[in-house]
């Protein structure tokens, strides 16, 4: 048996869905997702744009940051082969990002300069990266080892086999529900958190990435996130990965309408999980998508 | 197991709290009855915030203050159950500001600690300089609501009434020179700058985004005679 037959495969599954408020006040969807995977290597990233009027083109800046995340880690996929040195490859590599996004938004700036007519777009002048103030999430998976950084709010979490969740990334201190790190502040990496998970040692079945829009509003502040992993081990064993793909807009779209958020999920799942689903009959019909905007990432 | 991923989800709160001066001088020039009539109609307005605002349950309370403060609103309530009774203002009452922020601070300190809800907004209406006959002056009890979390992060406005409105210390309560500072002179301009704050408050408070508030809304421009700043 070769080596590429041990290789687990991974998928991932993603969607956004634009919030209420966001509709209400004529705002773009200021989430992003962007997604890679060869089917043993898998990224994922999402990025939370902030709503902010300062960050006014956080929309185009919360894409960047996703586009950046995917970029830099399949720059350094290749070195994710020992759990020693992991840990040091994704801290370059969320450095690489946040040099690769403020690159890329002075690029846009020079495409698009402030308005210094613009009472709003010359207050920027001084401080050009904060229209483009966004979160970053991102995870990336080559074989069993699995890395995951984190600047802002946010969940990544993971869930192992047995359907326990748990936190991907320690808490950030500066996190109050009501103010985030960000990728424009100055030093950004002060805030960056990361992780190194063997998934064969430490049993993972599958890693999600949520914007804060998916959790805030619910009931169980404390244990959404525990509910949510569990339940996603449970439909991927039974109902397989197709139909959590097709379900995962809708699972969104109540959030952003409650919570009025826009709200994004990226999970990067073991292929195999949803394998004996195949052979069982699906307990229900599918339910319809939503009328809402969603990216939906079909592979 | 049920197919909604995560689990249930509720609207989270947005307190809404009126801080009312019902002062002696307030019943010059028909200030407390227009005052009044300024509450009345900014009810239907927040009615069409909350509807405007599905996210959030909109919540109203309502501190009086002269002498000492009191709340007319004591329970968070839902702006569809206010039915609002007339106040009265105290002949003589002093302008206990400093008494009234330390009760305002007691009830945001009883506010949820988790993140499950949105920054309170509070409106703060002032015709006078604020007293300190109990003891607490203005400065101790803004320090007061500004070492609470909620205080600290709250959608706070502020409007004068008349021209002996401390506008100095109402500045001083917004704290954000970007937020716009008004002063009715006359009750149209008291009605309609009262619907124009609680309209703002209630936008930016309950917008869920990260790095808190940012009033965008232009203040409407003065509407008719200065009345109040003529006749004191």
């Amino acid at each position: 048996m070769t080596t590429e037959q041990h290789q687990p495969g991974w998928r991932v599954l993603s969607a956004s869905q634009i919030g209420s408020v966001h509709l209400r006040d004529h705002l773009p969807l200021q989430d992003s997702v962007h997604t890679w995977t060869n089917g043993t290597q898998a990224i994922a990233a999402v990025a939370d744009g902030h709503g902010h009027r300062a960050h006014f083109r956080s929309d185009t800046g919360a894409a960047l940051a996703t586009v950046c995340a995917v970029e830099e880690l399949r720059r350094v996929l290749g070195d994710l082969d020992d759990p020693e040195t992991a840990g040091d490859v994704v801290t370059s590599a969320a450095a690489a990002l946040v040099d690769s996004w403020v690159a890329k938004v002075q690029h846009h700036i020079e495409a698009n300069p402030y308005d210094a007519t613009d009472e709003r777009q010359a207050a920027a002048i001084s401080d050009p990266l904060r229209p483009y103030g966004t979160t970053i999430l991102a995870a990336a998976v080559s074989g069993d080892l699995l890395v995951v950084l984190q600047i802002g709010d946010g969940d990544s979490v993971i869930v192992t086999d047995q359907g326990e969740a748990l936190r991907a990334v320690a808490d950030d201190p500066q996190l109050d529900g009501l103010h985030t790190s960000s990728l424009c502040e100055p030093d950004p990496l002060s805030a960056l958190r990361t992780s190194v998970l063997d998934a064969r040692v430490d049993d993972i079945a599958l890693l999600f990435l949520c914007t804060d829009g998916f959790g805030t509003n619910r009931v169980d502040a404390e244990g959404w996130w525990r509910q949510t992993g569990e339940q996603l081990v449970d439909f991927g064993r039974t109902r397989g990965l197709d139909w959590m793909r097709d379900q995962l807009p809708g699972w969104l779209e109540e959030p952003a309408r409650i919570g009025g958020d826009d709200t994004t999920m990226a999970i990067v799942v073991r292929a195999d999980l949803g394998a004996a689903a195949v052979t069982r009959p699906v307990p229900t019909e599918p339910t319809p998508l939503p009328e809402l905007v969603n990216t939906l990432d079909r592979p | 197991m049920s197919d909604r991923l995560g689990g249930a989800l509720a609207r989270k709160p947005l307190h809404f709290i009126f801080v009312l001066d019902v002062s002696g001088s307030m019943m010059r020039g028909g200030r407390i009855q227009a005052l009044n009539n300024a509450i009345s109609e900014v009810l239907p307005h927040l009615r069409d915030e909350a509807r405007a605002n599905p996210h959030a349950e909109l919540l109203i309370r309502v501190l009086a203050f002269a002498n000492e403060p009191r709340w007319v609103i004591e329970e968070p309530t839902s702006v569809e159950d206010i039915h609002w009774e007339r106040l009265e203002a105290v002949p003589r009452g002093f302008t206990e500001l400093g008494s009234a922020l330390l009760t305002l601070t007691d009830a945001l300190s009883h506010l949820d600690e988790s993140s499950s809800a949105y920054p309170p907004a509070i409106i703060l209406v002032s015709d006078g300089r604020p007293t300190q006959s109990s003891g607490t002056t203005f400065a101790e009890g803004l320090q007061a609501l500004l070492n609470n979390r909620w205080g600290a992060t709250a959608v706070r406005l502020a409007l004068g009434v008349g021209r002996d409105a401390d506008m100095h210390s109402l500045r001083r309560f917004i704290g954000d020179e970007d937020v716009p500072l008004l002063r009715a002179d006359n009750p149209e301009q008291l009605v309609e700058y009262i619907v124009w704050a609680s309209k703002a408050a209630s936008k930016v408070a309950s917008r869920p985004v990260v790095g808190g508030g940012g009033l965008s809304a232009v203040p409407p421009s003065p509407i008719g005679d200065p009345i109040w700043s003529t006749l004191g």
